[in-house]
This record gives structure tokens, sequence and C-alpha cells, in this order.
């Protein structure tokens, strides 16, 4: 044994709550509910803590994270009720973002702040947006949301480009119902 | 126009260096392309700089406090994994030490206990007569034994039985005077009996029932004495006062 168990625990402990930002900020994205988000983002530290003996030491954060959505996608979705109609045709053709959207960024960007990103982010399926929270916000490579979301990279490629297109409808929608973007100027 | 994912892929530099560099060479050559992929680093970057940050220590406090209970939790199951046999080990020697000092106190014995302690001693003389001297005078070498001294004059022991209980000798005697026969049992250590209740007026004695008779027991010279006989606890005690265990 490498760790003595108060050592195993400061060790943990440290880098835990290094990462615990990250966690908790996923949960949140994941659930859109606090208390659903504090249950899960405890229960994944719990969970990481008795298995860290198993922690192969290369990306903590990677990690915890891989735990968290397991542990999301196994218990907290078979509570949810009605169809996940964002996963139905997941593997479809993926249309380019500027396509639809000859608004320019700057005037769809400029007046977006983070309650706005995270509403919009919110509207994105659970598939797709755990897609684009692992990618964009937590940083992580295609490698690791394959192995954290138990699918091929070649579906988190698809995920993540369907993710991203949503996301921007969904700011489009926003920029327009806030004025900042009149309604047809994308079409 | 350059695959989508593989924009994607390149915007967030998944792509090995072959790929890149043919995304690269497709980028300079269409337009398209290359407004997609800013469209997609904008946004990236939108998402990644502006996403909401959000207050989680008291939930990590939360965390740190489980943390604590499951260390607590693993302590004990640790250190009870690891003594367990001592554990077991000091247990029964508590089981073995208080069953020696109730042994050394006294031991306590109900109707039943005392009936079963009665049977298992054996019958030594009998006598239908007291005329015969020669038994008569062997039942008197049997109280002799049993440290006992009866009034003669006012009864006489019509039976003697004996037995060993924890290695000590136990008797006991059927006597008749006036009145009766009356059953004696006098039993080594001192023991209490259970259903009995002291005498009012004298409480070195108790007195209860065992079946249908009254018992008077009493402990005289560290044993124990139960009388039984079909009378009231005040004969019984008149009896007692004639009856001595040295």
């Amino acid at each position: 044994m490498l760790f003595g168990k108060r050592d195993k625990r400061d060790a943990f402990e440290r880098q835990a709550e290094r990462v615990f930002p990250s966690v908790f900020g996923t949960a949140l994205r994941l659930t859109r509910s606090r208390e659903e988000a504090e249950d899960l983002a405890q229960e994944a530290t719990i969970r990481a803590y008795e298995a860290f003996d198993r922690f192969d030491g290369s990306n903590f954060k990677a990690w915890m994270l891989r735990i968290l959505t397991n542990l999301y996608i196994n218990k907290y979705r078979q509570r949810q009720r009605g169809p996940q109609f964002g996963s139905l045709d997941e593997d479809g053709v993926t249309e380019p973002m500027s396509a639809e959207a000859e608004v320019p960024d700057r005037v769809l960007f400029d007046n977006a702040v983070g309650a706005e990103i995270e509403e919009a982010l919110g509207k994105v399926p659970v598939d797709f947006r755990l897609a684009v929270i692992l990618s964009d916000i937590e940083g992580m490579s295609y490698q690791e949301i394959a192995d954290a979301t138990n699918v091929p990279i070649g579906t988190v490629r698809s995920r993540l480009a369907r993710g991203r297109s949503m996301l921007r409808k969904a700011l489009e929608e926003y920029a327009i119902r806030e004025g900042y973007l009149k309604k047809g100027a994308s079409e | 126009m350059t695959d989508p994912l593989k924009l994607h892929a390149f915007a967030d530099d998944q792509l090995s260096q072959d790929e890149k560099t043919s995304i690269e060479a497709d980028l300079a050559e269409c337009a398209e392309s290359r407004s997609e992929l800013d469209c997609i680093k904008n946004l990236k970057a939108l998402v990644s700089e502006h996403h909401e940050t959000h207050e989680c220590r008291n939930v990590w406090s939360d965390c740190v406090a489980r943390l604590n209970e499951i260390d607590k939790t693993r302590r004990v199951e640790g250190f009870v994994a690891k003594y367990a046999w001592g554990i077991c080990g000091a247990f029964a020697a508590c089981i073995v030490i208080a069953g020696v000092a109730q042994r050394q106190v006294g031991s306590r014995l109900s109707s039943n206990d005392l009936a079963r302690v009665a049977a298992g001693l054996a019958q030594v003389r009998s006598s239908a007569s007291p005329a015969d001297p020669r038994i008569s005078a062997e039942l008197g070498r049997m109280l002799d034994v049993a440290k006992l001294s009866i009034a003669p004059g006012r009864m006489r022991v019509l039976r003697a039985d004996r037995g060993l209980i924890g290695g000590q000798i136990a008797t006991r005697l059927i006597v008749r005077d006036a009145i009766g026969d009356m059953g004696l049992i006098v039993l080594p250590g001192i023991a209490s009996f259970d259903g009995t209740s002291p005498l009012r007026d004298d409480p070195e004695f108790s007195v209860g029932h065992l079946g249908a008779s009254n018992c008077l027991t009493w402990h005289e010279n560290g044993r124990s004495v139960v009388l039984i006989g079909e009378r009231n606890a005040q004969d019984l005690r008149d009896v007692a006062s004639h009856i001595n265990v040295q």
C-alpha cells in the first residue's frame, strides 16, 4: 500500500477540492436542479474516495467527471420519464452552423452573459449537452469524453457538432427574444 | 465544404498531424469552411469563457463531513476486524468471571431446580420402624456426616438421601414429628430461592411454596436449608428452631 490511511485521505481531499467546482458545475448543468446536483456531486465524490485505490494517477479531473457522468447516466437518468428525443438521431447528418446563421457572431455573442449561456445550454438535449460541457467547459479530450460517457469517439464527435449547433440556435432565439437581433435576420 | 465533424475536431485540436495538414489545405481554398470554423471557434470560446461559476463551498463542506463519517466507520470496522478474537475472548472471559463470581456469591434456585437437585440424591437408608436400633444408629451417623442435629425428643429421621453438588455433600431427610412428615434439604453453599419472601418477624428466614406444601428456607454456617411441610410458616419456623446446622 503506497499511502497510509491519513495520507490517502489527504491526497484525495487535496485533489478533489481542486476539481470540485468542475464536478459540481457539471452536475448542475446535467440535472438543472441545485438539490439534485448537490446529491449527485456528493455521491460522485464519495464513490471516487472509495475507489481512490484504483485511480491510475493520470488525470484526476477526468476520472472524477467520468464517475459523475456514469453515476448520472446510471442512476439519475433512470428517474427521468418521457423520451430522450435528443438521442434518437444523434448519428444523423450534421449541418454546418454558419449556413443556418448569417448572423455575425459579434451581434449574437456580445450581449450574451453567463446566465444566458447556461439557459441556452439547458435547452440542448442532455447527451449533446454533456458532450459540449465536457469539451468546451471542462476541456476534456474526445477520448476522455468517450470514456466518461461510454460511447465511441465517433459518437462524441457527432454529439459535439450537433450540440454546438443546437446551442447556437438557442442563443439566436435568446438574442431575438431580448431584442439584440431582429426576427428573420438569420433567415 | 470540409466535413463539419472534422472542422469541429480541428477546432478542438483532436486531429492527427496528417489530418490537420489536410484540413488546413481545404481551409486555404474554401471560404465557407473558414466561416464555419470561425463560427465553431467563437461559440467554443463563448462557452468556455463566459459560462457561470457556481458557489459550492457548502456542498464541499458537506462532502468533507461525509468523508469524515466514512473514515470513522472504516476505523471502527478496522478495529473490530483486527481485534475480533480479542473482543470475543474478553466477552468469554467476562462470562466465565461472572459465572465464577455468581458461584462464589451464591446461586439462585427455582422450585424446579430444587426438585431436580433433590431427585439426584441417592437414598442411603430409610427406616419405617424406629424400634430397629441398628438402623436408627445408621441414620444418626448420617446426621453426623451432614453436620446436622435435630432435637431427638421432638422428631426423628425416617429416611436419608445423600449426594454431591459441586463436590460438596447435599443431604435430604424425611423427618417426622407429632404433627406429620416433613422434608429437610441441606445444600452446600449459599443459595437463594426464587419465589420466596422473608418472614415478616424473622427476615433471616424466607417462606414460599413448593408444590402444594409450604417451605421455609434459611442459611446457616455457609449452607442453605429448606424445610418443606404441609403446615403453616410459623409452624415450620418452630420446627426450624430445633434444627441445628453445624
